[in-house]
């Protein structure tokens, strides 16, 4: 932290004390690039969870009624989760790649045009989309961890007075399940933001700065710039943007699990 | 015991619950799938996306003998295994007492971890 406060260039040696005061942090955070960086990784986390947290509860609920080989697909819906990211990174350039790209041969297979999925307009919902694959069974797990201890009696009294499953859903599982939402949600919202090698290996920053989120950008000022103490400024940053951002969350949970003790 | 409602899970239901399931898995593994596929690929067969092709162990060859893998293998092992054995011996009575403590400490010793994995994650 405290080279933030220099102006400290990996490449001139001897720069490292040279004590600049606030410049830095006046200089970063008047730059329009890291308030696009800011965007774009606030953007990212949220839409990430959003469609994690729905498609993970639809699954969970899917998962948790009975039918054969049950555990079968719980264990192999996990499998997206456990790939390393540097690897997801890699292998999803392969199948969005425009030109030979899997799914653009699948959908040239089936008649339909390719899509240009790592475009300036695409990028972002490209890298959207493979978090999604990769978190769904993340919020999958915790939602079945939820659903599995929801009380049976409850749900059966709620039958015996006439509850459509609808209804049941909305007043007993979906309040039941807001802890573990929240829990997963936080994890989530913290790693999401952090998430650094997918994005890199997948578009190093995007088309322009595209996809280029807080870590993507301290690293380019970090490793191409070599300006060591604006990227130590940055890194200082989004601890606070990270904290104030999930803050709301974990508040909420630090509150219902206060209140729960007494 | 886990499961869904008890009027709900009659054998068709169940059938239709597993085709349903194997649908599922099918589209969302899909991209999983084609990687393990190409691992047993040619390059040739890879880059012209063929479905069908002649499994090989040419990359398995590859990169156990051309390239260090056991090394970076064992490395991995090496670093994964004893971390995880140390962090749950360290995690687990941590767990236990932030459960029973009172509302106070708890609160900020519960922030205070939070805050390192808030530190820990772009690292």
């Amino acid at each position: 932290m405290r080279a933030s406060f220099t102006a400290w260039i990996f490449t001139s040696p001897g720069s490292e004390n040279i004590y600049v005061g606030l410049e830095n942090y006046s200089d970063v955070l008047t730059s329009p690039e890291l308030w696009s960086a800011v965007r774009v990784t606030l953007i990212y986390a949220f839409a990430s969870i959003c469609c994690g947290l729905t498609l993970g509860t639809i699954f969970a609920l899917l998962l948790d009624t009975q039918f054969y080989a049950r555990s079968f697909f719980r264990s192999i819906m996990i499998i997206p989760m456990v790939i390393t990211p540097s690897v997801i990174g890699i292998f999803w350039k392969l199948l969005y790649e425009e030109d030979s790209g899997v799914f653009n041969t699948a959908l040239r297979g089936l008649g339909l045009p390719g899509f240009s999925w790592l475009d300036l307009a695409m990028a972002l919902p490209s890298i959207i989309l493979m978090d999604v694959w990769q978190t769904t069974p993340f919020f999958m797990l915790v939602i079945l961890a939820g659903l599995q201890v929801l009380d049976r009696n409850t749900v059966d009294a709620a039958r015996v007075d006439g509850a459509a499953s609808l209804q049941l859903f909305r007043y007993i599982t979906l309040p039941h399940l807001v802890p573990y939402m929240l829990i997963a949600t936080s994890f989530r919202a913290i790693a999401a933001m952090g998430d650094f090698d997918k994005i890199w290996l997948l578009t190093g920053g995007g088309p322009g700065d595209k996809t280029t989120t807080i870590t993507i950008f301290a690293y380019k000022t970090g490793f191409s710039a070599f300006d060591i103490g604006r990227t130590t400024t940055i890194a200082c940053i989004f601890v606070v943007i990270v904290l104030v951002a999930s803050s709301p969350l974990l508040i909420r949970l630090f509150r219902s699990a206060l209140e729960d003790r007494g | 015991m886990s499961g869904g409602d008890p009027q709900q899970t009659g054998k068709t239901r169940m059938a239709a619950m597993t085709m349903l399931w194997t649908v599922i898995a099918l589209v969302y593994l899909f991209p999983y799938t084609w990687m393990v596929l190409t691992a047993f690929r040619q390059p040739v067969d890879t880059l012209a996306m063929r479905f069908v092709f002649t499994p090989t162990l040419d990359g398995f060859r590859t990169i156990f003998i051309d390239s260090n893998f056991q090394l970076y293998l064992q490395n991995s092992l090496l670093t994964a295994i004893p971390t995880t054995i140390l962090v749950l011996l360290l995690a687990a009575p941590a767990a236990y007492s932030l459960a029973h403590l009172n509302k106070r400490s708890k609160l900020f010793l519960g922030s205070v971890l939070v805050a390192r994995m808030v530190l820990a994650s772009p690292s």
